[in-house]
């Protein structure tokens, strides 16, 4: 166990002199090859993997050897390929290169493909566990588990690997298929080589269909992944909202954007989700709320004018979402005038002075946001607020002005307010009413679902399946849900390229995305969800009555698991990938 | 037992109330934090020398001399004045020290000025030099061979009718008379011009931060006097109204602390708000209302900014910038060197203040003789 301690440490002081953002070790592996498992394995081999498969370090990886590969999508969807090579001896600076792929008259560029090395991160074991959400108590030391190495991160920047003997490593490949008119094959080869020496060639078709699916700009499914941008200025030494925190910040949110991310996770007002002295980086807020000297109240959006603007621009363009207006601590920062300080004010829902000093910012905010023709897209959010809290904030808000959007995310569904909430998120291990989805689309409302701690699986934790990020979407279809949220995505505590345990969260349960802009198994296999939802969206307005209902029997399995008691701890979901494609399959049908 | 009763009285209102609570120069106050209204001096340095009061019987009473300055544990005079004749202009403030003094505890004394004119009068007390003029009290308890000197600021209407006018000082000590003093005012008929129209005026400062720090903790209030607040505003309108009518009328904005160590320091009247991008909103609510007020107590002169003090020309001086416990210790302390003030908490007047007043004055009459 002190080894243990000791390894990670001196692995954690060996990152630190590098530069994690192009080029590091990963943790010392301390599990060691099965002999046995490696006994009828000879040389160094290559083979096209399983994207539902995380390859282990030591393992033998477990398929049917193939140097061919057919991927067949869309146009404009972009489809996944892990490939993996494995070698009994040692086997210095492997490499791999992806080719241009060419079709007929086009070509599909190697550079418009995100390829990497699949890298193993730090994480618990799975244990069996009845509450999802604490290790027991808070707190609680990680190396309290038995942990693992997992294959995660996908590492663009990792130009070679020094394979030790008896290892394996994964390569993943994510590639748009081009929304051009080219209906047909793009070939094109992965070569994998040591140095010089070129070890073996696979060989990819992409197959383009008639379908097209639109930019994600356009897509209907409503993914609110909560960014916290402060987190990535912390890791990145940067000042947030200096010109640096602008050039660091962007690539995340383009990639969030590529993804399909609707809302601006925007905060208006300092700390909305509490001070937390050991946290990645609390929230700021954009907007600085001012009180003159006469006792008026004045809001400067300076900083939150300008952050809007650059997430749009990085294409988050479908919702502003403002945390929040009942912070946990009910206390408003604010710049008090007369002292030239910053000063804090309690103001409890449910007071008269908190309705005063509220309809101000209303009215005021509301003002602002539709001089820069944002109202319609902006959104007070509330982040599992007490149904009191929120039926006084609500009347408050809606009181000074009836329009305004709000948006809510809670564990227990509350009919009381559920007309006056324009973004219902519902934790996902409880159910809207039956039919109230539908109904509040038709009145143009998101209703969506949100994952984090309760359940088990599926979920995406650094040691779920791959499979479990994609099942996501087809839960949310099935559902009705309008999409998906989730409240944490590159929340980053210690350096997760090398451990991602911490404290009293599962591995993974803080980021998707790694420093570095690096994704991971786990977004790419997200994304892939998202388009089939897309996918069966488009598919069902120009689909047959057959071809429907064909569809439709494919999700059964996916009904089925909702009626399931414990529904968010089931370990039998061997369905999942053999339904996902299926429905693949479906939706290939012109 | 009565007297046994007023002595425990006197020694109960003695015992220390305020826990402790030290100067700025490290005694003991024995009393609350920055008393406004009640207070108690502090121990006099000098005790008071037998022999010198062997011979004073009952509680004495003279006119004493507005330049001098008395010891408190000293006998003050020995030669008794009972009379005092005082020349005034029309519009001037004339000036007169009394004294009252006694060998034995003399309790409860009280003194009424009769007199056809208003005037500001008080208790002068020590601190330990005699410099505050205490216009609170109504009355004082005299301790045993000490001197008690009264001030009186006799301000004579512009539109007085000249001639010669009669009034006097009746001093008890209880329900005891213990002495009348005479007074004499002949009044001029020229006219001291109107202090908008003074010459040589000197620039004083005054520092709006020791009235919000001093004030913070009122006898009368529970609540925190806000710096800027509207209470904050009414502290300070008697202290600026007796400045202005002293003939400053500029208005002072201080950019920095002025290069001064102060215990309430000079602050920049404009604000910055420093966004969290690097930029800087700028607020100027605090020189506004500042401006505002003091036009509305009467200065009507140039807005000037100050950055250091040594872009004024002339003598400088400080208005208000108290030591800690001003009251009881005028002296500044080491940290605070730069402390100094010619008015105090409560807007009672310092006896250098009321010779400032008188210098102006002449210099005012000096010029009109010319």
């Amino acid at each position: 166990m002190t080894t243990l301690v000791l390894l990670s440490v001196a692995g954690m002081f060996l990152a630190r002199s590098q530069d994690k953002y192009r080029n590091y070790d990963e943790l010392v592996f301390w599990e060691r090859p099965d002999v046995v498992e490696w006994a009828s394995v000879r040389g160094f081999n290559a083979s096209w993997g399983s994207v539902d498969s995380r390859y282990a370090r030591h393992g033998v990886p477990a398929l049917k050897k193939s140097r061919d590969l057919l991927l067949e999508g869309w146009r404009g969807e972009k489809v996944f390929a892990q490939a993996v090579v494995w070698t009994k001896e040692a086997a210095p600076d492997v490499r791999f290169e992806l080719s241009d792929l060419a079709g007929k008259g086009c070509v599909l560029r190697a550079s418009d493909c995100e390829a990497g090395f699949v890298r193993y991160t730090k994480t618990e074991k799975l244990p069996v566990i009845t509450d999802g959400c604490y290790h027991g108590y808070m707190n609680e030391a990680p190396w309290q588990y038995d942990s693992t190495m997992v294959a995660d991160c996908i590492d663009p920047f990792m130009a070679a690997d020094d394979m030790p003997a008896m290892s394996a490593r994964g390569i993943w490949l994510s590639i748009p298929i081009p929304a051009n008119d080219y209906v047909g094959d793009y070939k094109g080869l992965l070569r994998i080589s040591a140095g010089e020496k070129e070890l073996a060639v696979l060989r990819l078709t992409v197959r383009s269909g008639r379908r097209v699916l639109p930019p994600p700009a356009e897509w209907h499914y409503h993914l609110d992944l909560w960014q916290n941008v402060f987190s990535i200025a912390r890791d990145y030494g940067v000042k947030p909202f200096s010109d640096d925190f602008y050039t660091v910040v962007r690539p995340y949110l383009q990639r969030l954007a590529s993804a399909g991310q609707k809302a601006i996770t925007a905060p208006i007002l300092h700390a909305p989700w509490g001070e937390n002295p050991g946290s990645a980086g609390n929230f700021l807020s954009l907007i600085t709320w001012v009180k003159r000297l006469d006792g008026s109240w004045e809001f400067d959006y300076t900083v939150f004018d300008r952050y809007i603007r650059f997430a749009m621009d990085c294409g988050i363009t479908g919702q502003i979402s403002c945390y929040t207006l009942a912070p946990w601590s009910y206390s408003y920062r604010y710049f008090d005038v007369a002292s030239a300080s910053f000063k804090n004010i309690i103001l409890r829902p449910e007071n008269k002075d908190c309705e005063q000093v509220l309809s101000l910012f209303i009215k005021d905010f509301a003002a602002h946001l539709r001089r820069n023709g944002w109202f319609g897209k902006a959104a007070i959010a509330f982040d599992e607020r007490p149904l009191e809290d929120m039926k006084n904030i609500i009347r408050i808000i809606h009181d000074a002005e009836p329009e305004f959007k709000i948006s809510q995310a809670g564990f227990e569904y509350m009919p009381e307010i559920d007309a006056s909430v324009y973004d219902y998120s519902l934790a996902s291990y409880k159910d809207f009413p039956e039919g109230r989805t539908d109904a509040r689309r038709s009145e143009g409302k998101k209703s969506t679902y949100y994952i984090c701690c309760p359940e088990i699986r599926p979920n995406r934790y650094v040691f779920s399946e791959p499979w479990e990020s994609a099942y996501i979407a087809y839960n949310m279809a099935v559902r009705g849900a309008d999409g998906f949220l989730c409240w944490a995505v590159f929340h980053w505590m210690g350096n997760p390229l090398l451990d991602a345990r911490w404290s009293n969260y599962w591995s993974g349960e803080l980021f998707m995305l790694y420093p570095g802009n690096r994704s991971s198994v786990r977004f790419e296999r997200l994304v892939d969800g998202i388009q089939d939802y897309e996918k069966m969206r488009i598919f069902r307005q120009t689909a047959t009555p057959e071809q429907i209902r064909r569809l439709d029997a494919a999700l059964d399995p996916f009904r089925a698991t909702l009626k399931v008691k414990d529904r968010y701890n089931i370990e039998n979901r061997s369905y999942v990938p053999v339904s996902i494609a299926e429905v693949k399959k479906i939706l290939l049908e012109k | 037992m009565k007297r046994l009763i007023n002595i425990l009285l006197i020694f109960a209102c003695a015992m220390p109330l305020g826990g402790q609570n030290r100067t700025q120069n490290g005694a003991l106050t024995g009393q609350k934090k920055y008393p406004l209204l009640n207070y108690f001096e502090l121990a006099c340095p000098a005790p008071a020398v037998v022999s010198e009061w062997k011979d004073v019987k009952g509680v004495r009473i003279s006119w004493g001399c507005v330049d001098s300055s008395y010891a408190k544990t000293s006998v003050p005079v020995s030669k008794v004045v009972k009379a005092l004749r005082l020349d005034a202009w029309r519009g001037e403030t004339v000036m007169a020290q009394a004294l009252v003094w006694s060998k034995k505890a003399a309790p409860d004394i009280t003194f009424s000025l009769d007199c056809p004119f208003p005037a500001e009068t008080g208790f002068v007390r020590y601190n330990p030099d005699p410099d505050v003029i205490d216009t609170f009290p109504q009355s004082l308890d005299l301790q045993p061979m000490t001197c008690q000197p009264l001030w009186f600021a006799i301000e004579i209407p512009r539109d007085a009718a000249p001639g010669t006018y009669k009034g006097k000082v009746t001093v008890r000590s209880g329900a005891t008379v213990a002495g009348v003093l005479t007074l004499t005012v002949l009044v001029d008929s020229r006219v001291l011009p109107d202090p908008s129209q003074w010459k040589n005026v000197p620039d004083i400062i005054p520092n709006p931060w020791s009235v919000a720090r001093y004030y913070h903790i009122a006898e009368w209030k529970t609540e925190y006097t806000e710096a800027w607040s509207p209470e904050h505003f009414e502290n300070m309108r008697p202290l600026m109204e007796r400045l202005s009518s002293a003939g400053m009328r500029k208005i002072y904005i201080p950019e920095s602390d002025l290069g001064m160590k102060t215990t309430d320091a000079y602050r920049p009247m404009v604000v910055w708000l420093d966004r969290l991008d690097g930029t800087s909103a700028e607020y100027s609510d605090v020189r506004d209302a500042w401006i505002a007020f003091l036009r509305s107590c009467g200065f009507d002169g140039d807005i000037v900014i100050l950055n250091g003090v040594k872009n004024l020309l002339g003598q400088v001086l400080q208005y208000n910038s108290w030591p800690a416990e001003v009251l009881l210790d005028g002296r500044a302390s080491s940290a605070h060197p730069d402390d100094a003030f010619l008015v105090y908490p409560g807007n009672r007047p310092s006896v250098r203040w009321m010779l400032l007043l008188r210098g102006l004055q002449q210099q005012q009459k000096l010029a009109e003789s010319k």
